[in-house]
């Protein structure tokens, strides 16, 4: 395993108390793979992503578990190791390229400091490096666009130059939180065929996040979904899509849209709204709204255990069943 | 149309270059600019443009308090100096004076301001206290405190009033740092790894320009005002070397003879302090997009 994030507990300090947006995750990403993670918004899909690389924002914090990415510890990491590690080991690409980029600087700049920074690399060689990157990355006239600020492109082009950003340095992970979230739909499909490409030009593992399980599927190998802090289903897209096992999961895939085929028929939708995670449901946090649940789910959260094909956490699914 | 846009994007470039195209459409901050910019030649060639030594004392008896004239623009003064001379050597004092000091108070009031903001928590609330002390004690009297100790000299009172006087600009710049600091793209920079000075230096101050170069330009305003302040009441630049203020003050008794001696000191004093107000103004208006934008809706 590339990356592996084992039973990762982040907690927010309220003033009226505490919650925990991760809550004990565990999953790896292998060299190569692209894993999704897919989630309501406040399922703590992004802080995942914030704690792996120890960017929780105030007045949150990593409270327990690990994190090991080639043999680092990446919790107990300081300073430079640190940082050698942000950006050059793992790239991260953010929802909203208006706000992620810089607007005073062009971006060849941005592109060219982070070669500078993590490979070495003079002013001009990283010059020439963001040019060849952001062609690469299907921006035309890339001498012309390198010497653009972030307001003169359009916003699929300043999605790419963030991407050109993230993988610079060359990491072998890549974390896109939302990459195309804040797209129109046409540029969302280039978004993905771009980071399709990306992963077999230069063999990065991506870890996908997103609200859009239809978006992650087209990329993803393998997904993880995640409700209420916690990991509910682990397991290859072609199971899964199959055969769902968590109602929750099952519950998602029903409300996807068809074209063709399921056109005409009404949406699935899952009943009641996210959990507030200041005042989680007892046992299973998604008993409330789940169409099977029990006494038993109401009074112990189900562990995530292997089902066969995959993990999936819910106890009418167990192996007992 | 399509024409048009692209005309449009071919003219504009950076950020930097639309606020100063901006700017340049403010007549009153464009024409105080260069009225600053005369004022600053002026002083960096007074040698040459000085008709008169502005120290020297001749035949004082024929030539004491001679009003205005085509020999003496601004007439003459006790000691029959003349006064257009010895304002073109002041300018020196008084402009570097106002202008490196507020560059040193500025400089040293972003850094420690960037840094506090930046670090935040225990180190932030620890600076940010004791700049409340620095603030709670009146700048002047401490001005007045460390001119009564030191010997003045234009070097030293540079140093005096640039280093009383960084406070503010530190408690302005940390506000302006932590809404930065919580931006995107400094949260961006983070996770690719840039180190905390880099940050600093390359996306906080630069994003914090703006209002430094605003503040800036006042800033050199209460610096000359202050000089001449310290100097009027004999504490700054002490006669025969003019600033000024000691000029406006050498006047003060023979205001009734001779309005001449304290009136032209005086006004480039007043003209000066309202064009670095009015740059500070435009430069306000030029910076911030949003506001400019307003004056059109």
């Amino acid at each position: 395993m590339l990356l592996s994030v084992s039973d990762l507990r982040t907690r927010f300090e309220l003033e009226d108390g505490e919650l925990w947006p991760v809550n004990g995750v565990s999953f790896g990403v292998a060299s190569g793979e692209t894993l999704g993670l897919v989630g309501e918004s406040g399922s703590g899909k992004s802080m995942v992503a914030l704690s792996i690389l120890d960017l929780v924002p105030s007045p949150g914090r990593v409270e327990s578990g690990e994190v090991a990415f080639e043999g680092l510890d990446l919790l107990s990491l300081t300073g430079a190791a640190k940082r050698r590690v942000r950006g050059g080991g793992i790239g991260m690409v953010f929802q909203d390229p208006t706000v992620s980029l810089n607007p005073v600087y062009r971006i060849g700049d941005q592109i060219a400091d982070v070669a500078r920074l993590h490979r070495g690399l003079g002013k001009a060689a990283a010059w020439r490096d963001a040019v060849r990157l952001l062609g690469d990355l299907g921006i035309q006239q890339p001498e012309k666009r390198a010497r653009a600020y972030p307001f003169e492109l359009s916003g699929g082009m300043r999605q790419r130059a963030q991407i050109a950003v993230a993988v610079a340095g060359r990491p072998k992970l890549l974390i896109a939180d939302e990459p195309t979230t804040a797209l129109d739909a046409t540029v969302q499909a280039e978004i993905c065929d771009l980071l399709k490409h990306i992963q077999g030009e230069f063999g990065m593992s991506i870890l996908l996040i997103s609200h859009d399980l239809a978006m992650v599927t087209d990329v993803a190998d393998r997904i993880m979904v995640m409700y209420a802090g916690r990991i509910v289903e682990i397991g290859h897209w072609t199971a899964i899509s199959r055969e769902p096992r968590h109602p929750y999961t099952k519950g998602l895939i029903g409300a996807i849209p068809h074209l063709g085929a399921g056109a005409g028929r009404l949406l699935d939708s899952i009943r009641g709204t996210a959990p507030d995670l200041a005042d989680l449901p007892t046992g299973c946090a998604f008993h409330p709204r789940c169409p099977e649940a029990d006494e038993d789910c109401r009074s112990a959260v189900p562990p995530l255990e292997d089902v066969g094909d995959r993990l999936c956490a819910c106890y009418r699914v167990g192996p007992g069943r | 149309m399509g024409a048009d846009v692209g005309r449009k994007r071919a003219t504009a470039r950076s950020p930097w270059e639309m606020s100063a195209r901006r700017f340049r459409a403010n007549r009153l901050a464009l024409w105080s600019l260069y009225l600053i910019a005369i004022f600053i030649l002026a002083a960096i060639l007074a040698p040459i443009l000085a008709p008169y030594d502005p120290i020297a004392i001749g035949d004082v008896m024929a030539t004491r308090f001679q009003s205005p004239s085509w020999a003496h623009p601004f007439g003459t003064d006790e000691f029959g100096r003349d006064l257009f001379s010895r304002a073109l050597y002041g300018a020196r004092v008084s402009l570097s004076v106002g202008i490196l000091a507020m560059l040193l108070a500025t400089s040293i009031g972003s850094l420690y301001g960037a840094v506090s903001g930046f670090l935040g928590g225990i180190v932030d609330g620890v600076m940010m206290r004791v700049v409340d002390v620095w603030i709670a004690f009146p700048a002047f009297y401490l001005m007045l405190l460390l001119v009564g100790v030191f010997e003045v000299s234009v070097p030293v009172l540079i140093l005096i009033l640039g280093l009383t006087a960084w406070p503010p600009t530190a408690r302005f710049i940390r506000g302006e740092i932590l809404s930065l600091r919580e931006r995107d793209y400094v949260q961006a920079a983070r996770a690719m790894g840039l180190p905390a000075h880099r940050i600093i230096l390359r996306h906080l101050i630069p994003g914090a320009l703006s209002p430094v170069l605003v503040t800036g330009a006042l800033a050199v305003a209460g610096m000359i005002g202050a000089e001449a302040g310290l100097s009027f009441l004999g504490l700054g630049i002490s006669p025969p070397t003019p600033s000024w203020g000691n000029m406006v003050a050498a006047g003060k008794d023979a205001l009734s003879a001779a309005w001449w001696v304290s009136f032209f000191p005086g006004a480039l004093l007043t003209i000066t302090l309202i064009a670095f107000a009015l740059v500070a103004d435009g430069l306000r208006d030029a910076l911030d997009p949003k506001a400019a934008d307003q004056k059109f809706v």
